[in-house]
């Protein structure tokens, strides 16, 4: 289940001309790839276009109210009195099983330790966006330095980039993850490490999807009139690279970005739900399905919660990531 | 398989054809009235800028246009046979069989992932009640006929792997496995290199005439049409705008559109003419202009043409037709001097392309 | 075609050795790192001090781990020494032995692997099965309504993780019928599908055995069928579009004819390649489905190993899936080579 190559496939075959997408089909098949050139259409005409999709416009706002609530979940603790990890036995029913949805005072029931789901739900999602946010972060900034570097140098560090992104795509990614994350909580014991851990695992495996399409665009962008004119003036590759190079690069790293940000809080949330991921007593969507794994049957709102959140974020996250290729790619 | 050539019924009428493509703004028509006839054994050249229609007409006389994104209506008989609302397995069992189009580019149109032979032999397979084994061998044997040295081998070839002319010359074993009444060939040779596109100009005419096809060679080159066509039209804006057996069509035209064409061909033209005359602005792709079509790019075009649509009539000789308001002093004066001779099959005269050529394997 | 099939051997033993050694890299001085003995893991919490001393000697803890590593790659070759023979009672099999389960590592893997192929395959026979049906009907029809429920239906389903699927599945197929109450409703309940579990196949009696993976075979075909129907009809859509339709046409073939001989040769090798690398991932363990299923297969061994930190069965099970994606990829290549004549001649 290697999510990340799944989603970019999937996306190059959904919408088969759109540059970005074509790039990461590209950076799948191993074919040439090229990248929307933004630079020639101004920010201010992508958000106008942008303006008018209206799916796109709603998915950023569905995104925005997810946002929203995860970061109101200290609001909803105090509203509640239910702290994120206070279990209270007398939130279970009479035979000690969850309190259902719409119980009195927990509007979404309660988990099999009394706890509160709505504000588990909220608090989680802080967990989930933070790690995923951040792994993307990191990816975007390990995959676009790499990819700038291998195609403005070109030469041996090209081929050292190139051999291991090869590699990299040849392994099969989960049971690494696994290992690795298995292995890394055992060294460094601590929820904090095991988060970090995590965001270390998603930029291992996905640091070379951003590097391959910046460095085919780069690649490219090197051979064009501007750039040799720069050169031709004497500057100095790094102010060539930065003034020059990254403006035409940043927008299709947006696009990923968008994308990457719904694909890394599906790993968390694998991660977690295999075990391997954040320990149990940490709220996280992916965390709360683990634990909810064992009682859906009976109560399946536990499950349905986390999950609703995962699948609601992730589908934003992939429509404002085409609605903003669009707006970027001008059609 | 000498088919009788009968001067009074020709294998193909066309009459006041009309083609609507749906675009954006609504139905934009291709083609607006054409009347054509082809007889046995005859090429007629239709030729004109892209643009005009002519690829369209081709098209819609094998009924290739998308069922819903295009209309047309008018007349095409095929041997007395109606096909301009045909049933689609009424057209099916013609297409291939009574009437079969080359195509242009034949890198494209020939399918990447079968054997050409198979290309050939499908199409017999298809119409003919033969087994795969006759059907092969028959391909094979055809192949050899258009000209492909080796033919049992090159048949087991993938497209990719011949060079364009051999391809050219698949694309025309396919159309001529089942020998056809009719062939409508689309700028056949226009992908090629000069000595490529003789040969199989050549090549068409010899096969046209040893098996009786009437051909319907669509071009935007002149030249081309001037080595094979007994009679040619000139088609412009979905119209057709002069139409004369070749021999008085370039000798004197009649037309300011077929002077510019001919005005724009390399090397031709009269001696006197060294420049390359190119027709100055496009033709119409969105809306036609009011009156002749062809009065916002014409030298010499006066107040009437702007209001009055010219009709398609003879001058003097009847089979010399043309659609012009000029006086006809004035299309006698200009077209002796813009005309030029034209030597048929085999003339020594170069015939060249205003394409880029260069496909070569 | 003898010198890229060369080049591309050589590759794939490449990678497959920069793979073994990362595992290694993690297990061994990764364990160390964490105080933990690997020996001690490796076997029960029962077993005697002389089965962990044999450990000890059989992973070669006495030495650096770049040995043990060494050990791994010679024993591949040449198959276990005379030593490991003996301590694992001659059960050691070229990928070790597994002091768990008292079983050659290789067994073990092969064993469970031919669980995961059955469920693989049958999820590939669903999945593609739709895909390229319903993608070339809905190509030849855009926007008609089998195009427009396809796609509502496979969109539906993108993004929503397997093991959601899974337990959604399990939940109203297995558990609503077999309660017979929903949602406060009650109607006669019945035994559809069982819940968890796997019986192995046999072949005079093959239904338990597919029973217990229908929802399986399901969960996982829904999970990857969004982006095969998605692939499937967009290629086939540029297929339909390309000039040699146009020459079929012409020759008088009907749409079926069209669609099939012409169009489905052009559109199917991107399918192929994108199935050929999703194989070799999922056979390396469908890690997800086979948890929420309990089906014992490559998967949930590597997922079992590496929790309980049994190295030996953890680095050879790996080693297996690092082998199964290069080779499927491999095959993929050649594949390739054979569905499109351009590629075979380049």
């Amino acid at each position: 289940m290697s999510s990340l190559r799944r989603k970019e496939r999937e996306v190059a075959a959904g919408d088969a001309d759109a540059d970005v997408l074509g790039a990461m089909a590209g950076a799948l098949t191993g074919g040439e790839v090229s990248g929307a050139d933004a630079t020639t259409a101004s920010w201010r005409d992508v958000r106008t276009r942008f303006a008018r999709d209206r799916v796109g416009v709603g998915a950023l706002v569905l995104l925005g109210a997810i946002v929203r609530f995860c970061l109101a979940a200290p609001l909803f603790a105090a509203l509640t009195g239910h702290a994120v990890n206070l279990q209270d036995y007398n939130a279970l029913s009479a035979d000690g099983r969850p309190l259902g949805p719409f119980s009195s005072g927990y509007l979404l029931g309660t988990d099999s330790n009394g706890r509160d789901l709505l504000v588990r739900l909220a608090y989680g999602g802080r967990v989930s966006l933070a790690i995923a946010t951040t792994a993307t972060l990191a990816t975007l900034f390990v995959g676009v330095t790499l990819g700038m570097l291998a195609g403005y140098a070109r030469g041996w560090l090209d081929t050292i980039v190139s051999r291991v992104i090869e590699v990299t795509m040849a392994f099969p990614f989960l049971l690494f993850a696994i290992a690795l994350s298995i292995v890394g909580q055992h060294v460094f014991p601590s929820t904090f490490a095991s988060a970090a851990i995590i965001v270390v695992i998603i930029t291992t495996f996905s640091w070379f999807y951003p590097a391959r399409i910046v460095r085919a665009q780069v690649l490219s962008l090197r051979e064009r009139e501007f750039i040799q004119a720069a050169r031709m003036l004497g500057l100095p590759s790094r102010t060539i690279v930065a003034q020059h190079v990254l403006p035409h690069v940043l927008p299709n790293v947006l696009v990923l970005g968008s994308y990457l940000v719904g694909i890394n809080i599906g790993v968390e949330a694998a991660l977690s739900f295999l075990g391997v991921g954040l320990p149990t007593g940490t709220p996280s969507w992916g965390t709360m399905i683990q634990s909810a794994s064992s009682v859906y049957l009976t109560s399946p709102w536990l499950m349905i919660a986390p999950g609703a959140m995962l699948v609601a974020t992730t589908l934003a996250t992939n429509v404002l990531g085409s609605s903003l290729n669009d707006a970027i790619e001008r059609r | 398989m000498t088919t009788t050539i009968d001067p009074v019924r020709p294998v193909l009428e066309v009459s006041d054809l009309h083609v609507a493509f749906a675009t954006r703004r609504g139905w934009f028509e291709a083609v607006r009235g054409v009347d054509l006839a082809l007889a046995a054994g005859e090429t007629l050249a239709l030729v004109g800028e892209s643009g005009s229609g002519k690829s369209t007409l081709g098209l819609s006389l094998m009924g290739l246009l998308h069922p819903t994104r295009s209309r047309t209506s008018g007349s095409v008989r095929l041997e007395g046979r109606e096909l301009v609302g045909a049933a689609p397995a009424e057209l099916r069992a013609l297409r291939g069989r009574e009437i079969a189009m080359v195509f242009q580019n034949s890198m494209t149109a020939l399918n990447p992932v079968h054997p050409v032979g198979r290309q050939v032999a499908e199409a017999m397979l298809l119409h003919q009640d033969v087994t795969r084994r006759q059907a092969r061998a028959r391909a094979v044997e055809l192949l050899g006929e258009v000209g492909i040295a080796d033919p049992a081998q090159r048949s087991r070839d993938y497209p990719h792997q011949l060079s364009g002319g051999m391809r050219q010359r698949v694309m025309i074993a396919i159309a001529l496995v089942n020998e056809p009444k009719v062939l409508v060939a689309d700028e056949p040779t226009t992908a090629l290199d000069v000595t490529t596109q003789a040969q199989l100009l050549e090549l068409i005419g010899d096969l046209q005439q040893r098996l009786g096809i009437a051909v319907l060679l669509v071009t935007h080159d002149l030249g081309v049409a001037a080595r094979i066509a007994e009679r040619v039209a000139v088609m412009y804006a979905g119209k057709i705008v002069e139409r004369a057996p070749s021999e008085p069509l370039f000798r004197h035209p009649r037309h300011p559109y077929t002077w510019g064409l001919l005005g724009s061909i390399p090397g031709g033209g009269a001696t006197r003419h060294r420049r390359l005359d190119a027709i100055p602005g496009s033709p119409p792709a969105s809306a036609y202009p009011s009156g002749c079509p062809f009065h916002p790019r014409c030298a010499h075009a006066f107040d009437a043409c702007a209001t009055t649509v010219p009709e398609l009539r003879p001058a003097v000789d009847p089979r010399h037709e043309d659609a012009c308001l000029l006086a006809a002093e004035v299309k006698d004066r200009i077209g002796a001097e813009r005309g030029m001779r034209v030597e048929q099959r085999g003339g020594t005269r170069p015939v060249e392309s205003g394409a880029v050529g260069g496909e070569r394997a | 075609m003898i010198a890229f099939l060369l080049k591309r051997v050589a590759w794939a033993i490449g990678v497959v050795l920069v793979l073994t050694f990362i595992t290694y890299l993690i297990f061994f001085p990764g364990l160390r790192a964490a105080g933990l003995d690997p020996a001690r893991l490796a076997t029960n919490k029962t077993s005697t001090p002389q089965t962990v001393a044999n450990a000890r000697k059989f992973l070669g803890l006495d030495h650096p781990w770049t040995y043990q590593y060494g050990t791994f790659l010679l024993r591949l070759v040449r198959g276990p020494s005379p030593l490991e023979q003996e301590v694992s009672s001659g059960q050691a099999d070229r990928l070790g032995f597994s002091f768990r389960n008292r079983l050659g590592v290789g067994h073990l893997v092969v064993s469970r692997f031919a669980v995961t192929l059955g469920l693989v395959l049958g999820a590939a026979v669903l999945w593609l099965g739709f895909a390229v049906f319903f993608g070339v009907a809905a190509a030849l029809r855009p926007r008609g309504w089998i195009d427009r429920a396809c796609s509502v239906f496979t969109g539906a389903l993108a993004g929503v993780p397997v093991y959601l699927i899974g337990f959604t599945l399990l939940y109203l197929v297995a558990y609503v019928p077999t309660t017979g109450s929903f949602l406060g409703l009650h109607f006669g309940s019945f035994t559809l599908l069982p819940l968890v579990g796997y019986s192995s196949l046999r072949l005079s009696d093959p239904w338990p055995w597919a029973q217990h993976l229908i929802l399986p075979w399901i969960a996982l075909a829904l999970a990857m069928v969004t982006l095969y129907f998605r692939l499937m009809r967009a290629e086939m859509l540029s297929a339909l579009d390309q000039d040699y339709v146009r020459t079929a046409r012409a020759k008088g073939l009907d749409e079926r004819q069209i669609a099939l001989r012409h169009a489905l040769r052009n559109a199917l090798p991107p399918v192929a390649t994108l199935f050929g690398l999703d194989f070799g991932i999922l056979l390396g363990g469908v890690v997800l489905v086979e948890t929420v299923f309990g089906i014992p297969g490559l998967g949930s061994l590597a997922l079992t190993s590496v929790l309980n930190l049994d190295v030996p069965t953890a680095t050879g099970v790996i080693f297996f899936a690092g082998v199964l994606v290069v080779v499927v990829n491999l095959a993929v290549d050649v594949l390739q080579a054979l569905l499109d004549p351009r590629v075979r001649y380049a």
